[in-house]
């Protein structure tokens, strides 16, 4: 039996459709998260999970039984919320305990779990504290201490990190997960941060304009991403127009690339492929005989660290390339270069002569 | 960034002026309540404690008093009682009718208390003339009075805390709505609550012109009192001021230290 499963949900707010038939099934101890643009929708799925809304339409089931009538304060979840939602008049351990108070638990128990979560989150001699005597990240601990304290039969995250900075949504991104493993909690984030949602989620279900667009492992989205969206948004591409040449072959600039997916896609037709900028190689010298490459010039040249960004122009197509930094040291800006393209890409959408979408 | 000397300067002269400004009347005051005669001189000729001990030993002083406080009191407790329920639950259902109610919130400060009296003696004379004169209606006009005070502060104090967060966050924590008002929503407007309650207080106690149309002499406040007084007695007039500052002093005091004692004040959260 699914633990948690979204079925055909549906929410509007006067005339605008906020979620619009969204469906997800969730295993027992699984990380899903919810991804997609500002508006897509996700948080609103999140709220209904949590009872904050009512669905339209559609039903959430928890283990094999209907909630979507159930009252927020008897569903069980536990929520992380994006402005953390401290209550102010209580001290770290207070906002912890909680849960707890509120279910009527003796103080010796409730001061036992807040000890064990204060434990878990290495909040020790945050107790005492106000919330506005801790720090964002440390207030966000609070919080997923307090969503944590009566054990949720769900963990909801609605972008908890998006208030904090860099150093410090990294360090929360791996606790987070490491907690999630723990204590075999069941979870659905809500981001719109593919980098979060790739490093913490067993699935990411990608969102946009109110549905779920494609659902996967992160390692699948990345890879084989089904549509021009998907590509785009999570992690960065390069969507260039290639012409079938075959059942399995596209021609991309005058190299020909292996594809998969060209199921009823005639030969001539133009498609759409997604080159991921890593799986392209950059040659400062034209490559050994055998070796089909793309020459182009190299245009803006961005050092990101241990990567650099180049972007080149070869005759009418503009690539966008991640090299090692080491690499492209070799190249410095308007020097001609040559491009070594992976031996196959992904078709993510079939396109008309003007390249526009016509299917996929 | 250092400030010069003469900017310093500058400052410390406005800050006393403005010192001086409000504390000189109340020091004149004071002193007119204590002095003998304070005609023709600077300074007070002689002081003493009679006007004090004349103004206590007036029968109608302690009458008063006890009147004004007990109608301050029952003032505040209606305008919370009011007032906190009705934005809670705007601010937690995010009602679209808010507006309306700031508007309307203020229409008993943009009416003069003269007209405002009028016209409730006129709509009572109408429907209910057994009210006229009586504390109840002077009740309900110190309350309509005091209302803008009351819903400004606590809506101010609804606004710094995000209450609709704070709720929804109580929710997910699995408190009923009795829970979330007791734990959560009046430790965190208790503030807001002193400061409404010391200024609609003070609203009530110190009014004269809604009090005087609407009960005048068959309920004597202390504020009407006190004209009375003014046409008697210009020294007892100033006794009764002082006291009037005290006791309002006092209420503050007595308020604030109540907000504090229930807890510490709730302050915004800082990021980072």
């Amino acid at each position: 039996m699914v633990y948690l499963a979204l079925e055909n949900l549906w929410k509007r707010f006067g005339r605008t459709i906020a979620v619009a038939g969204v469906s997800l099934e969730v295993e027992r101890g699984e990380f899903v998260s919810l991804l997609g643009p500002s508006g897509c929708g996700k948080t609103t799925t999140l709220r209904l999970v949590a009872g904050l809304l009512v669905p339209d339409e559609g039903e959430i089931w928890l283990e094999g039984q209907p909630i979507s009538r159930v009252p927020a304060h008897s569903r069980g979840m536990g929520m992380v919320f994006q402005s953390w939602a401290l209550f102010p008049n209580m001290t770290a351990a207070q906002n912890v305990g909680f849960p707890l108070r509120v279910r009527g638990l003796s103080p010796g128990q409730i001061v036992s779990r807040v000890e064990e979560i204060v434990a878990l989150l290495g909040l020790e001699g945050l107790e005492n504290r106000y919330p506005h005597e801790l720090s964002g990240g440390q207030q966000q601990r609070v919080g997923l201490g307090r969503a944590l304290a009566r054990d949720p039969r769900v963990l909801l995250l609605d972008e908890p990190m998006s208030a904090l900075d860099a150093p410090v949504r990294k360090g929360l991104i791996v606790e987070i997960r490491r907690l999630q493993q723990q204590l075999d909690m069941t979870t659905l984030y809500v981001t719109h941060d593919q980098e979060e949602a790739l490093s913490m989620s067993d699935r990411v279900a990608l969102m946009d304009r109110g549905q779920i667009v494609e659902v996967g492992t992160p390692e699948r989205l990345y890879h084989e991403p089904a549509s021009a969206f998907a590509a785009t948004f999570i992690g960065a591409t390069n969507t260039l127009i290639a012409e079938v040449v075959d059942p399995d072959c596209v021609n991309l600039g005058g190299v020909t690339l292996q594809v998969t997916d060209l199921k009823g896609v005639g030969r001539g037709q133009r498609v759409r492929v997604s080159v991921r900028p890593e799986d392209i190689r950059l040659l400062d010298r034209a490559p050994a005989e055998g070796n089909v490459a793309l020459r182009g010039r190299v245009l803006v040249k961005t050092f990101m660290g241990a990567v650099t960004r180049l972007d080149i122009q070869c005759e009418d197509l503009r690539f966008r390339v991640d090299a090692a930094s080491s690499e492209a040291a070799k190249v410095s800006g308007q020097q001609e270069v040559w491009l070594l393209l992976p031996e196959r890409c992904r078709v993510v959408e079939v396109v008309d002569r003007d390249g526009a979408a016509v299917g996929r | 960034m250092t400030i010069s000397r003469g900017v310093r300067v500058a400052a410390l002269i406005l800050l006393g002026s403005l010192v001086l400004y409000l504390v000189l009347p109340l020091l004149a005051t004071l002193l007119f309540a204590l002095a003998t005669r304070w005609t023709t001189t600077i300074l007070p000729e002689r002081l003493t404690a009679t006007w004090i001990w004349q103004t206590i030993r007036e029968s109608r002083f302690a009458e008063t008093i006890r009147r004004s406080l007990t109608l301050g009191g029952v003032v505040i407790l209606v305008d919370l009682v009011l007032v906190v329920p009705a934005l809670v639950v705007m601010a937690v259902t995010r009602s679209r009718w808010r507006p309306l109610l700031d508007a309307a919130s203020l229409v008993p400060y943009a009416m003069p208390g003269v007209v405002l009296a009028l016209a409730l003696i006129r709509f009572y004379g109408m429907v209910f003339p057994a009210l006229l004169n009586t504390p109840w209606l002077l009740g309900a006009a110190h309350a309509a009075l005091a209302l803008p005070i009351v819903y400004w502060a606590i809506l101010n104090n609804l606004k710094a805390i995000n209450l609709y967060d704070l709720y929804e966050a109580a929710l997910t924590c699995g408190a009923r709505w009795p829970q979330i008002l007791r734990f959560v929503v009046l430790p965190n407007i208790r503030t807001g609550m002193a400061i409404a309650a010391v200024a609609g207080f003070t609203a009530s106690f110190t009014d004269f012109a809604v009090a005087n149309f609407v009960v005048g002499g068959s309920w004597l406040t202390f504020s009407v009192w006190q004209g009375y007084v003014m046409h008697q007695n210009g020294h007892i007039m100033a006794v009764t001021s002082v006291v009037s500052l005290v006791v309002t002093m006092v209420t503050t005091f007595l308020l604030i230290r109540l907000a504090r004692e229930t807890g510490p004040a709730p302050r915004t959260a800082r990021g980072g």
